[in-house]
């Protein structure tokens, strides 16, 4: 595992060649005193407990039990699926995997409750390239992944655009460094110019 | 560059804001472009050549490609705009342009003087210098001052350019229209007129034959453009003169009446109607003819009447808005918007060009000198460095500015004032500053010519 690297501690880089290299980006907030240190989003929040009484109080004071009841399974489900980490695990020759981690965000809970993994083989894959796009009321950079079916059942034309750290949104920086390192290892070419 | 009307659409209005970013960016500066989405086509992000951002925010498009003015939903895209690009400078275009008079509504949200009184999201010890968003606003037609529309769009262009730093417009006679309309301080209004690209509109290489005279119009088929003038005098043209043959382009709806006419005077060998003419094939209509007839009812610069002129065409044109500050005069015969006035300058027109004395290869070297793009761009970047000069307005005066509109509309904006503030700050709790990934890198012109 290399060390987080200073200017973003929320990349880490696990790295396992010749068999993978993960790009894993923890979903964090820095410290806002300036000196970037890592502050994961721990424990429980104002939201989770003030959604927690709301749902009490229906269910004992308001004698609304099957409601108050559904609400407290709708925390216990937020709560159990908050967002750990994304990463985008380069296997070399192989291709890409794209994986999201989600579990419970508690200081001794490590390991995720679920993880979705969407692997893309390196046939398949067209181009990797950093696109500017909209998501709600914001306009982000994100990394994209050309994804164009090569079996010969397929049409030719069948492309799609997959999404690595597609929850997690990085800026730019990050995204740059997971950019070049995809593609040195696995086009085994480096952009000159940071386009 | 904030306005309703841009490419993929064409027309004379997205032309100009795509030629003058063009322009802007040979000079050095950055320019973006902000427009509605066309879902089919066009949503997110898109590049121009040669290094020109196209942001499309999807708003819905009500009618004839202007989205529906709606104030506040438009703030949140246009804020993290220009925070991620760094943008100085707001520059909206087209009265009817819902996008421009918001985008100029909003732009001292963004400025340090706000921040400066409601700014609890700066950084400690972190001290911005002066750093305030200047305003421009194009207005690229003329609008009457009594019928409906004009009552209308008026007060909603008089409440957005209250607080504009510049307003430009295309001839003197929209400056005057806009003064009167917008009820804006005369010392803020510049004149710079359009242009055109002379080598797009050259002469046909030999010239043509005067044995049949062929005259030109090509437009929008709108009422506005005055095609009931053109209905009425082609045929007492035709009678008139047998040698004459008319050529029609452009479509709208009024098209219908040019083909009655037609059927009913049996001129179907006299008038070609070509449909729809797509802006890199009317310079090959242009040189088809020898006169340029311009019937429009209202023009407030007429980039129609260059082309032509460009072309070596003598132009014919009803004495309107701002027409008569585009050519000189030996150039153009004017006439009244009635039917007997357009006939007798066609007749003029006919025998000046039947006579040999209008040399098309002379006209097209003197319009090439008269408007050229490279001016236009130097006289905005002037407007840009003077109204960078001017001290802004803060808040307080902004707010005594929007009462003086009126008694209701001048209540009406201030309250939109006060909630437009009220939302920023909620924007700014809830899409915070740190989380806005900021522009690192643009095209410059450099980059561009690598690739």
């Amino acid at each position: 595992m290399r060390p987080l690297s200073d200017a973003h501690p929320e990349l880490e880089i696990i790295d396992n060649l010749p068999l993978f290299i993960e790009y894993r980006v923890y979903n964090c907030s820095l410290t806002k005193d300036g000196s970037n240190r890592l502050r994961r989003r721990y424990g429980v929040s104002l939201r989770d407990v003030s959604h927690f009484s709301v749902s009490i109080y229906i269910w004992t004071v308001l004698h609304y039990p099957l409601v108050g009841g559904l609400l407290l399974v709708m925390l216990a489900h937020a709560m159990c699926t908050q967002l750990l980490w994304e990463s985008l695990v380069v296997l070399p020759d192989l291709g890409l995997q794209i994986e999201t981690a989600r579990g419970i965000s508690m200081p001794f809970f490590t390991q995720p409750l679920f993880t979705s993994r969407a692997f893309i083989p390196l046939e398949d894959i067209h181009d990797i390239l950093i696109n500017e796009g909209l998501h709600r009321w914001s306009w982000y950079y994100y990394l994209a992944i050309f994804q164009r079916p090569s079996s010969f059942k397929r049409n030719q034309l069948d492309l799609k655009l997959r999404l690595a750290f597609k929850d997690i949104l990085p800026p730019l920086a990050v995204l740059r460094i997971v950019y070049h390192n995809a593609r040195q290892i696995l086009f085994h070419n480096v952009q000159t110019r940071g386009a | 560059m904030v306005c309703d009307f841009f490419h993929p659409n064409i027309g004379g209005v997205e032309n100009h804001i795509y030629i003058l970013s063009v322009n802007l960016l040979r000079r050095g500066h950055k320019v973006v472009a902000v427009t509605h989405s066309y879902p089919d086509s066009r949503v997110g992000i898109r590049w121009l050549a040669p290094g020109i951002k196209v942001y499309h925010v999807p708003l819905r498009v009500l009618v004839s490609n202007a989205t529906l003015p709606n104030y506040l939903t438009f703030l949140p895209w246009l804020r993290d705009i220009v925070l991620r690009e760094r943008i100085t400078i707001i520059h909206g275009h087209a009265s009817l342009s819902s996008f421009a008079q918001e985008a100029i509504l909003h732009s001292h949200l963004f400025g340090s003087g706000f921040e400066s009184m409601f700014g609890w999201w700066r950084r400690n010890g972190e001290q911005e210098e002066s750093r305030e968003i200047r305003t421009v606003f194009t207005d690229h037609s003329l609008f009457a001052l009594d019928d409906a529309t004009g009552i209308l769009t008026n007060k909603l262009l008089a409440a957005a350019l209250n607080n504009v730093d510049a307003v430009i417009c295309v001839s003197h006679t929209a400056r005057e229209n806009t003064v009167l309309r917008a009820q804006i301080d005369p010392r803020t209004a510049y004149v710079i007129p359009s242009a055109v690209i002379a080598e797009q509109f050259k002469p046909p290489p030999k010239p043509l034959s005067t044995d049949t005279i062929t005259i030109v119009v090509i437009s929008r088929l709108a009422y506005r453009k005055g095609v009931d003038l053109l209905v009425a005098s082609a045929p007492r043209i035709c009678a008139l003169f047998p040698q004459v043959q008319f050529l029609v382009g452009g479509s709208g709806p009024k098209l219908i009446n040019l083909l009655q006419m037609r059927e009913a005077h049996r001129l179907q060998d006299r008038i070609t109607l070509l449909g729809a003419v797509d802006h890199h094939d009317v310079r090959n209509v242009l040189v088809q003819g020898h006169i340029y007839l311009n019937t429009s009812l209202t023009e407030s610069f007429g980039i129609g009447l260059l082309e032509a002129a460009c072309t070596g065409c003598f132009i014919v044109s009803t004495r309107v808005g701002g027409v008569p500050e585009v050519l000189p005069k030996d150039m153009i015969e004017f006439a009244m918007p009635n039917e007997d006035d357009v006939v007798r300058a066609l007749r003029k027109a006919i025998a000046i060009v039947t006579a040999g004395k209008h040399d098309p290869y002379r006209a097209h070297e003197r319009a090439k000198s008269m408007y050229t793009w490279e001016d236009v761009t130097k006289r905005t970047e002037t407007v840009y460095a003077d109204i960078v000069k001017k001290r802004p307005t803060d808040l307080w005066t902004r707010m005594h500015r929007t009462l003086r509109l009126g008694p209701f509309a001048g209540l009406i904006y201030f309250i939109i004032l006060l909630v437009e503030c009220l939302f920023f700050l909620f924007l700014e709790w809830v899409c915070p500053r740190d989380q806005i990934h900021y522009v690192e890198e643009d095209w410059t012109m450099e980059s561009f010519k690598q690739v």
